[in-house]
């Protein structure tokens, strides 16, 4: 149990100040992502040039649906984490890091949240 | 610090006249991959937002990526997701204290781009052939 919160905690922890947690975290998101860039790949050209209603009866199936879910929740877990390592390498001076650090958790948590509620109310609202 | 010692302090490589070797240009591609796969990512959320806005705005998406700057930022897109993934598996590797000697080193460098640009050669050219 304590393990299980040590990972969760390295995965959603925002604190950049630690480290070790903040690299473990971008290790579990990587490694979670591989299986989803795979399927990805093989339904991307599966459904290459696919209609509007084609595409929304895909997303209507409950198991594609949840899988785009997770992935789009990894994509922006991940893109927030690498970006805060590139802000932290490029940028010194400290209110501007900050700033940077905020505005990239914000972008990047409401590009997840928009593509999860799409997602979702193609499923239960459409 | 007094001039002389700060004039003996050892500088750090001036990246202009440095000599490119595969593993800091594999490295700096990485993080550059990285970046830019903010953009397909956003597209990717905003081409899922068209599916419950209606067919109009799905089509217009459509039409966006039938363009010529639309097909290209596409190739280029699926090279980068390539790449970053290779590259990002072989970071993991040497996570995992494996493969640092540098022999494995240039040999999975160039492992890597040939295989991700002949992989998104090959892709390209599927989608072009549909």
């Amino acid at each position: 149990m304590k393990k299980l919160s040590f990972f969760i905690n390295a995965l959603f922890n925002g604190d950049h100040q630690k480290g070790t947690d903040h690299w473990l975290g971008q290790r579990i998101t990587s490694v979670a992502m591989l299986p989803f860039v795979a399927l990805f790949f093989i339904f991307f050209l599966m459904n290459y040039g696919s209609g509007y209603e084609e595409v929304k009866n895909y997303f209507l199936n409950p198991i594609i649906n949840s899988l785009t879910i997770l992935f789009f929740i990894l994509i922006f877990l991940h893109l927030k984490q690498g970006l805060e390592v590139v802000i932290e390498d490029y940028i010194s001076e400290k209110l501007t890091r900050e700033i940077f650090l905020k505005a990239n958790t914000v972008l990047c948590s409401c590009m997840g949240l928009l593509g999860v509620l799409a997602l979702l109310s193609i499923y239960f609202i459409s | 610090m007094n001039k002389q010692e700060a004039d003996t302090r050892p500088l750090s490589p001036h990246l202009t006249i440095y000599r490119p070797q595969n593993t800091s240009i594999l490295s700096i591609l990485h993080r550059l991959t990285g970046i830019g796969l903010m953009v397909p990512s956003m597209a990717m959320v905003a081409w899922v937002l068209t599916i419950p806005m209606g067919p109009k705005y799905f089509e217009l998406m459509v039409y966006f990526f039938s363009t010529n700057f639309g097909k290209f930022l596409l190739a280029l897109s699926l090279w980068g997701i390539i790449y970053h993934t290779l590259t990002g598996i072989r970071h993991l590797v040497w996570d995992l204290g494996r493969g640092i000697d540098l022999k494995w080193v240039n040999l999975s460098s160039w492992f890597i781009i040939i295989v991700s640009i002949l992989l998104s050669s090959l892709i390209i050219f599927f989608l072009e052939s549909l």
